[in-house]
């Protein structure tokens, strides 16, 4: 009988992916100055999971976020998911991008704040993108986009930076971390 | 063995993902490229004809395209202008001045149209739009580039034109033919030779392979199409003091004709004397600021603006209802709008306080 | 800060700050957004002025000069020679797609906008 076997890997991922739930359920409940413009603080974990564990990770974390959160705040389907995944599924498309020119071009290889930009600004697009087509097909919507993607920048950077330093914390304390998982 | 093949197994599997990854990171760049592109041109075009300014908006073309449509619809326009003009020289004239003679002459077949389409609707308007009343309009002082400045005429001087009761009805056409059983019939063709021309225009825009664009010549427009994925938005201007009175969304083809008594006046002593002339008393209609007339065609609604305009609050809707016209707004000169429900949902009404509004019932 | 900028990072902050002005640049510009309006003179542009630079405006036409107003993102006539005045009557206008205009004067007034409140407006 083949029983699964989960690695030290799966826990970590299934950790992060719990942190990136409550993180978004938290800040669903935070105001927005604009709407659509949340922090992204959630993103970091995707950065995080992206950087040490590869793309198809940061997929699973990323998608379980817009998924579960969405289905346990209770909305599922509403405009509010389609604008968290279509800024989700952006936001993975331009990492993935990104990282095959960094595998490409090492000499241009983008560390933890280049991809932390990408993802940021690709989420906004995805997002902003999503409302126009799907929900306000005016132009004046687009008076707001300069506003959102300045936004998206600075967290874009911000979340790089505590990336950053969330995975040279954790690489050197992977031991204590599995030790405290089990 | 089995590992080789593994491991060229894996090294496709990731090309193909890798593939797959690139792509569909291209077609969303080509997503992102399309939402942030800008609209395709709106052409636009402003001129002066038939005495006043004529705009042009086109969507969907470039300059192109766009600049010789309008050229072309300038030219029509021009000529018509020229050709109708009641107390300029040429076409119209000359048949002013040769109808009180009673003789039988011949006429440019360009008025023909006008002639036919005239009676027709002064008919149907129980000859409250009527075009042979030219010499009342001229006695009024209203038949000339500038504005008259009053005093009105002599009350006996319009009563004598009034009795001679001159309507279309008194003119035969035979082919280019025409004479008059009344000598009294003077043709002017200002209330719908707007209305006339802008319907001619569209129609030769849609000969051009022109699908989306208004053409707007004054109180008188006609749209066909929309602006891209939206209606065609009409602002219709406040007859008294500022600014905007409503909008509306237009239909794929419609027409939206003003006529109103601050187009043309003169006030003498404190009274305003507007342009609007009831044949049977042969003075400006009263009661009424502006009539706004939805129609398919520009020509009736013209027609039709001015009719319902000299019928006034009280018979306004059966003159309506025996034109065949799509919807009427009526600014009643006390302020009260008098309205057509299938226009209720239409017009968005910008001034506040929103107008006390009487619907009729429906015109068909 | 745990690590370095790569050079890579670099390249792409200098990518994304320049993507962020540029919309800035067209989508905040003067001439995308509705505070600007066109004057034009028997239908041919005359100028296209910045209704929030306050200041009068004399306009030719074959009657004579018409006065116009710009005032707080506003527009209007205050002198023209015709005879019924009407477009002095009609006041203000400032909303996208707004038009004024001194017919005997040939002279017309439109403000400029990306979405416009009206395509056209029926007088």
């Amino acid at each position: 009988m083949a029983s699964i076997q989960s690695s030290e890997k799966d826990h970590i991922i299934a950790w992060l992916a719990a942190l990136a739930i409550t993180i978004h359920i938290i800040e669903s409940a935070l105001p927005t100055p604009l709407p659509g413009v949340k922090p992204g603080l959630a993103n970091v974990v995707t950065l995080v999971a992206l950087l040490s564990w590869g793309w198809r990770v940061a997929v699973w974390i990323s998608m379980l976020r817009v998924l579960v959160g969405s289905l346990l705040i209770g909305t599922f389907l509403t405009p509010t998911f389609f604008l968290s995944f279509s800024g989700a599924c952006c936001s993975l498309a331009g990492l993935a991008f990104v990282q095959v020119l960094s595998r490409k071009l090492p000499a241009l290889a983008a560390g933890p704040v280049g991809f932390g930009v990408v993802s940021a600004l690709m989420h906004m697009v995805g997002q902003f993108w999503a409302a126009y087509w799907l929900f306000i097909p005016h132009k004046a919507l687009f008076h707001l986009l300069p506003v959102l993607m300045t936004m998206a920048l600075i967290f874009g950077i911000v979340s790089g930076v505590i990336a950053a330093r969330v995975v040279t914390n954790l690489n050197s304390n992977t031991e204590s971390l599995s030790k405290i998982l089990q | 063995m089995l590992d080789k093949t593994a491991s060229v197994n894996l090294a496709a599997t990731r090309c193909v993902w890798r593939g797959l990854v690139i792509v569909s990171c291209l077609l969303l760049w080509l997503l992102l490229l399309m939402s942030c592109s800008r609209p395709p041109g709106v052409y636009y075009e402003q001129f002066m004809g038939f005495g006043t300014l004529i705009e042009v908006k086109i969507w969907g073309v470039d300059e192109k395209t766009g600049r010789p449509a309008v050229a072309a619809i300038t030219d029509d326009i021009n000529y018509m202008h020229e050709t109708w003009h009641a107390w300029h020289p040429g076409g119209l004239s000359r048949i002013n001045e040769l109808l009180p003679t009673g003789e039988t002459f011949t006429i440019s077949p360009s008025i023909i149209p006008l002639i036919r389409r005239g009676t027709e609707l002064a008919e149907l308007s129980g000859n409250r739009f009527n075009p042979a009343i030219g010499q009342l309009i001229k006695l009024w002082g209203f038949a000339s580039d500038e504005f008259p400045k009053g005093p009105p005429p002599a009350a006996d001087a319009i009563q004598k034109l009034v009795e001679q009761k001159p309507v279309m009805r008194d003119l035969v056409l035979d082919g280019v033919q025409l004479k008059t059983t009344n000598p009294a019939v003077r043709l002017d063709f200002g209330a719908f030779a707007k209305g006339y021309a802008v319907d001619l225009a569209i129609e030769h825009l849609k000969e051009l392979g022109i699908t989306n664009a208004i053409v707007n010549a004054g109180g008188n427009l006609r749209t066909i199409g929309k602006h891209g994925e939206r209606a065609w938005r009409v602002g219709i201007r406040n007859p008294r003091g500022e600014g905007v009175l409503g909008s509306v969304d237009t239909f794929a083809d419609e027409s939206i004709v003003t006529s109103g008594d601050y187009e043309r006046y003169f006030e003498y002593q404190g009274k305003r004397y507007h342009h609007i002339i009831d044949p049977q008393s042969g003075h400006p209609a009263q009661g009424v600021t502006s009539v706004t007339v939805f129609d398919s065609q520009a020509v009736r609604a013209d027609a039709a603006s001015t009719a319902i305009f000299v019928a006034g609050v009280d018979a306004w809707y059966e003159v309506a209802k025996a034109m065949g016209v799509g919807g009427v707004m009526l600014v009643a000169a006390d302020g009260v709008i008098h309205m057509t429900p299938n226009l209720k949902e239409r017009i968005y009404f910008d001034i506040k306080p929103i107008p006390h509004i009487i619907y009729s019932d429906p015109l068909n | 800060m745990g690590q370095k900028l790569t050079a890579g990072d670099r390249l792409l902050l200098v990518l994304a700050l320049m993507i962020v002005a540029s919309l800035y640049a067209v989508y905040w510009g003067g001439s995308v957004y509705g505070n600007q309006a066109v004057i034009a003179i028997a239908g041919k542009h005359w100028r296209t002025v910045d209704l929030y630079e306050d200041g009068i405006y004399n306009v030719k036409g074959p009657l004579g000069v018409s006065r116009l107003e710009v005032h707080e993102g506003r527009i209007r006539f205050i002198s023209s020679p015709c005879d019924n005045k009407q477009c002095i009557h009609q006041g203000w206008i400032q909303q996208s797609g707004e038009i004024v205009a001194c017919v005997p004067n040939t002279i017309s007034v439109r403000i400029l906008g990306p979405d416009p409140r009206f395509d056209t407006m029926n007088f």
